[in-house]
């Protein structure tokens, strides 16, 4: 079946498929093609799920939002430390795996309210494996300028050390920032441009610096963290971020 | 304001659909959980709660299906996501409904035989259907459509019934069956919304 022979009855049949779940591998692609070629069609589907919705009388509640932030950060702890496998297979009637089941009835156990202390005996976890030490290497990202960035991160203890050769000195009332630039939707404050600064610091006359850094929280659940990249900031407020990234890690 | 490589890669997903966001999910993007929960969390949590009737449960019951979503076997290119969560929910809700009927079974009798599948003489079906009463249009267009297909559309979405076991149980062709329920889905779009001119 392609595009071209797909007539407007098939078109909305398997339109009505896909929102039910029924689709066969054939009819799957040919929608899938046209759904490329015709994005539109989206809005058509959505009024089938909500009709499917209506006549069922679903209606949507949301949860405290808090819940936001722990499933999010629950899943950051699954990322690193994998549960066993899924549970699920709705549409085909099995829905166990032992070791699923396991899992997730160890999860319900522990309900919301327990979530936290499960998250932090995560936490507690890492913390007693030091030796783990992440680094970050940050090149310029114009050929005008010199010099690189190291920055080696400890998680466990939030601890960590920024190495800076050949950076060009700054005028007085100017510093650079060092940031660490989160990815989106990730359960943490950041500036608008998805960031959070770390340390503002000056270079000697020579260009260089060594020294011992705090770092935010983030990098207990590493995932989460995009990139590192270095600013030029007024020494007054580097926290807001009005310059563009000079050095950046790849 | 500086903005990093990759916004406008987390912005565009936010923009796409379901299937894409999954994918990324798949691929192991971390945000991607972040915009499908946004999206569905509402639906997820609202059959949940309707269910099972308790706040703590519903929020612990969802946070579960979102923290699996990545590693579930949903096919993104068969089937719409809000389906599929909405009968994996639902299945959950009752598995842990049985649970609790068998521990505790005299506490939980009453709402058990009313929201437990095959274990009572009440349709939970038809007592959704019959909330729904007050929504005269949809009343109306349930009643347009051959009771077959209000039959096969229950046992999919509302019972999670795979096509072949609706067919086996029904003794129809499996062709029969997804014809009948797609036709009676787009039926119904018609009806509930005429200016939509789908077909029938």
């Amino acid at each position: 079946m392609t595009t071209k022979s797909a007539s407007p009855e098939d078109l909305q049949l398997w339109l009505a498929g896909y929102v039910l779940g029924d689709l066969s591998a054939e009819e799957a692609e040919a929608l899938q093609a046209i759904l490329q070629e015709q994005p539109q069609l989206q809005q058509e589907l959505a009024a089938l799920q909500h009709t499917l919705e209506t006549i069922h009388n679903l209606e949507e509640r949301q949860p405290s939002p808090a819940l936001r932030a722990a499933v999010l950060q629950a899943y950051a702890e699954q990322v690193r430390q994998p549960l066993p496998t899924t549970k699920g297979e709705p549409l085909q009637g099995s829905r166990f795996h032992p070791l699923a089941a396991l899992a997730a009835g160890l999860i319900g156990a522990l309900g919301l309210g327990n979530l936290y202390l499960w998250h932090r005996l995560q936490l507690a976890q890492v913390q007693e494996q030091p030796g783990t030490v992440l680094t970050y290497e940050l090149q310029p990202i114009a050929e005008t300028l010199t010099g690189s960035v190291t920055v080696q991160v400890d998680p466990s203890r939030l601890q960590g050390s920024l190495l800076a050769r050949d950076l060009p000195p700054l005028p007085e009332g100017r510093v650079y920032a060092l940031w660490v630039v989160v990815e989106p939707g990730a359960p943490f404050t950041t500036d608008e441009a998805g960031a959070i600064l770390t340390q503002a610091f000056r270079v000697d006359a020579a260009g260089n610096l060594e020294q011992e850094i705090r770092l935010p929280p983030v990098f207990q659940s590493p995932q989460w963290v995009k990139t590192m990249a270095i600013t030029e900031e007024e020494e007054s407020r580097p926290q807001a971020h009005q310059g563009s990234p000079l050095w950046m890690a790849g | 304001m500086m903005k990093f490589e990759g916004d406008q890669a987390g912005g565009s997903l936010q923009d796409s659909p379901d299937a894409e966001v999954f994918s990324a999910l798949k691929a192991g993007q971390p945000q991607a959980l972040a915009i499908l929960y946004d999206r569905h969390v509402g639906l997820v949590y609202g059959i949940a709660y309707k269910m099972l009737g308790n706040a703590a449960e519903a929020e612990d019951l969802t946070q579960d299906i979102f923290l699996h979503l990545a590693h579930s076997s949903f096919d993104a290119r068969r089937g719409s996501l809000r389906t599929y969560l909405a009968i994996w929910v639902r299945s959950r809700c009752l598995d842990r409904l049985r649970s609790w009927r068998n521990r505790q079974r005299s506490l939980q009798q009453r709402k058990v035989e009313l929201q437990t599948q095959g274990s009572s003489s009440r349709d939970p079906f038809l007592e959704e259907l019959s909330q729904a009463e007050q929504i005269q249009e949809v009343q109306t267009a349930l009643a347009e459509i051959s009771e077959s297909q209000r039959q096969i559309l229950k046992m999919a979405y509302y019972e999670g019934m795979s096509q072949a076991q609706i067919a086996k149980q029904l003794d129809l062709p499996l062709g029969t069956v997804k014809a009948r329920a797609r036709r009676g889905l787009l039926r119904l779009r018609q009806l509930l919304d005429p200016s939509s001119g789908g077909r029938s």
